[in-house]
């Protein structure tokens, strides 16, 4: 079989791999070997994770072949010199949860993977792809709006970016990868012909406002680049990146979170005069803008609402003691947490991390939502739903136990 | 039903295997009752077998959970003495014959179809039940009452964990103080345990329990009458 080489050229721990698909490391060892069969049970989950078909999986191992070579297309990508094993195993994470999103997509007769590439096509359908990449990035962003319904309202989108990308069929991932420059990627999960993609934003050492902007960035390459390139990576310090699809992400985000007359209908409604700001009014900009301060100060000086010297002095302003005084999500998750979640069941600011070694993921609240209905209307047992949230039947019980209506034992 | 191995024409016989889930082969190792499987095949020459997703499983959870710390040793030597077996080709074939490889097909199609709907350890083990139509031994609820929800096909009696240790008490491996040896630590370990032996001792409760394991011929014990809607009993014959 395969899996010995797959495993290797993806850059792979097995120990990881065997934990990812819950089997002793042993056993694991014995399939890589051709010791043993792969199990059935272990198939699907393995071709979801790894980007496999089924049948490859399985097929004997080639006699001459170079591990580049059988490097399925994600993880070819993630041997990326800048991606390290952290990051590898993060998407491995990620790719196991999408396989168990694609299941609970199936139990609840939704189709997740559809909708998305109905929004995706809606957008792109009839767009001029040689038009400059910053303004197709404007104009998809203008769609992007229309869509969601954003283009009415002249408000901060921030707090409704992740529940509308997810009713889209988007899966939104937020999650601490500690010591990564990676700040965000996209990438696709799911089994085979039920694929969608998974946006992520790295949390370490990141600020909602930043992350509004980077998800959105990885919204603009699920929509346009996915299709051709199995995983977009973006790292800090790229911002000056210049390619097509980093340039017109770029201006698909911005666009998307602030166009220009939300922009102005806040300073209006603030009374702001641009030539005399202060820290405070600053603060309160980047607080309704759901932006960081540099790029409400980087729109404002595209748009020619402030000068070349405006924009550096106000870049200088420290905004961020006021900014917390005015914005709960410039606090830090903990405290966020706290304060935001003080009247939420205690899993949504506790319960919701899964850990496999020493990797740990911050499953989305409305997933574990899901899962915990699903178990209560009866349709899922409560071992499958451990195994849905990546966890042993203990774990889940001491966790959710309260939550759940059914016995289990008797 | 697949046959027993000489089987007398018109003569009862006892399933040649239960298949065993996660949630009872974790009970029988913490509460070190594997003789319970021991009895099956010796007095009753029911062989207990597990699915390899069970193996897995439990496995990672001996190794892992630090309520089962230091347990892993017997899970081993019950595998290595075939009181527990593996459901693969060697185990059928001396039951079923050439079919053997037939019917592990039909497994892991059954498995990987409820896969969907219970996990994968309840998923293998309930297909193994339904394809060679024998009983399964499982705690969890949870999963059969999904798959009848279904219109799965869950051969009876579902085994619980204290099905085999009442049969133990019926036929006299285990006594009174053993069988509430068993109550009091899996009660120290938060495991689950039936209504009737949560607040008393396994002597109280058990006129309110009704085994669905009963020997055919040592006087009854627990419950006459059935107290739950899956309380089914299969009487079981000596070898």
């Amino acid at each position: 079989m395969m899996l010995k080489e797959i495993i290797k050229s993806a850059q792979l721990k097995p120990e990881f791999c065997a934990n990812l698909v819950n089997v002793p490391i042993a056993e694991f060892s014995e399939w890589m070997d051709d010791k043993k069969q792969i199990p059935d049970f272990a198939i699907p989950e393995l071709s979801a994770v790894l980007g496999v078909s089924e049948k490859d999986l399985l097929s004997p191992k080639p006699k001459t072949s170079s591990n580049s070579n059988l490097a399925p297309a994600i993880w070819f990508k993630l041997r990326d010199n800048r991606i390290g094993e952290s990051e590898r195993e993060f998407v491995g994470l990620v790719r196991r949860l999408g396989f168990s999103m694609a299941q609970l997509d199936g139990i609840n007769s939704t189709r997740n993977s559809s909708r998305w590439a109905a929004t995706a096509q809606s957008i792109v359908s009839g767009l001029d792809r040689s038009a400059p990449p910053a303004l197709q990035g404007r104009e998809a962003a203008t769609r992007f709006r229309s869509i969601a319904n954003w283009d009415h309202g002249q408000q901060g989108i921030g707090e409704l970016i992740r529940p509308m990308l997810r009713r889209f069929g988007l899966v939104v991932m937020e999650s601490p990868i500690t010591k990564s420059t990676l700040e965000g990627c996209c990438f696709e999960i799911g089994g085979e012909g039920d694929k969608r993609p998974c946006v992520f934003a790295n949390t370490y050492k990141s600020t909602w406002f930043r992350r509004n902007e980077i998800i959105l960035h990885e919204v603009c390459h699920a929509i346009f680049d996915l299709a051709n390139d199995p995983v977009s990576l973006d790292f800090t310090g790229e911002q000056d990146n210049q390619t097509v699809s980093e340039e017109r992400a770029r201006s698909f985000a911005r666009a998307c979170l602030v166009p220009r007359s939300v922009l102005t209908h806040f300073v209006n409604q603030m009374g702001l005069k641009w030539d005399t700001l202060s820290v405070e009014q600053l603060a309160q900009l980047v607080a309704q803008a759901h932006v960081e301060q540099r790029v409400v100060l980087g729109l404002a000086h595209e748009h020619g609402l402030i000068s070349d010297e405006m924009r550096d002095r106000y870049l200088a302003f420290d905004c961020a003691q006021a900014l917390r005084h005015v914005s709960s999500h410039a606090l830090t998750t903990r405290e966020f947490l706290q304060k935001e979640a003080a009247d939420a069941p205690k899993w949504i600011a506790e319960n919701r991390n899964t850990t496999l070694r020493t990797r740990r993921l911050r499953l989305p609240a409305g997933y574990v939502q899901q899962v915990i209905e699903a178990t209560n209307a009866g349709e899922i047992s409560r071992g499958k739903a451990a195994e849905m949230l990546m966890m042993d039947r203990y774990t889940f019980a001491d966790r959710f136990g309260e939550l759940l209506a059914e016995p289990a034992l008797v | 039903m697949i046959p027993s191995k000489g089987v007398i024409p018109g003569k009862p016989s006892n399933p040649p295997f239960i298949v065993i889930d996660t949630s009872v082969l974790l009970q029988l190792v913490a509460t070190e009752q594997i003789t319970l499987l021991r009895m099956l095949r010796s007095e009753f020459g029911i062989q207990p077998i597990i699915v390899s997703a069970v193996e897995s499983e439990t496995i990672q959870i001996l190794a892992n959970h630090p309520k089962f710390v230091g347990k892993q040793e017997q899970f081993k030597k019950a595998c290595a003495n075939y009181t527990i077996r593996l459901t693969d080709r060697e185990t059928l074939t001396g039951t079923v014959g050439a079919d053997a490889d037939s019917l592990l097909r039909l497994i892991d199609s059954d498995g990987r179809r409820l896969h969907q709907r219970v996990d994968r350890g309840e998923a293998y083990t309930h297909a193994a039940a339904s394809v060679l139509n024998i009983p399964v031994a499982t705690n969890d609820m949870s999963a059969v009452i999904r798959l009848l929800k279904n219109g799965e096909n869950v051969p009876v009696p579902v085994v619980r964990f204290w099905d085999l240790v009442v049969l133990g008490r019926q036929i006299g491996t285990l006594d009174d103080s053993n069988c509430d040896g068993v109550r009091k630590t899996l009660a120290k370990l938060q495991e689950s345990l039936p209504p009737c032996f949560r607040a008393q001792s396994f002597a109280a409760g058990l006129p309110e329990f009704y085994p669905r394991l009963v020997d055919h011929e040592k006087p009854i014990v627990g419950a006459r009458d059935p107290k739950e809607k899956l309380d089914n009993q299969r009487v079981l014959f000596r070898r």
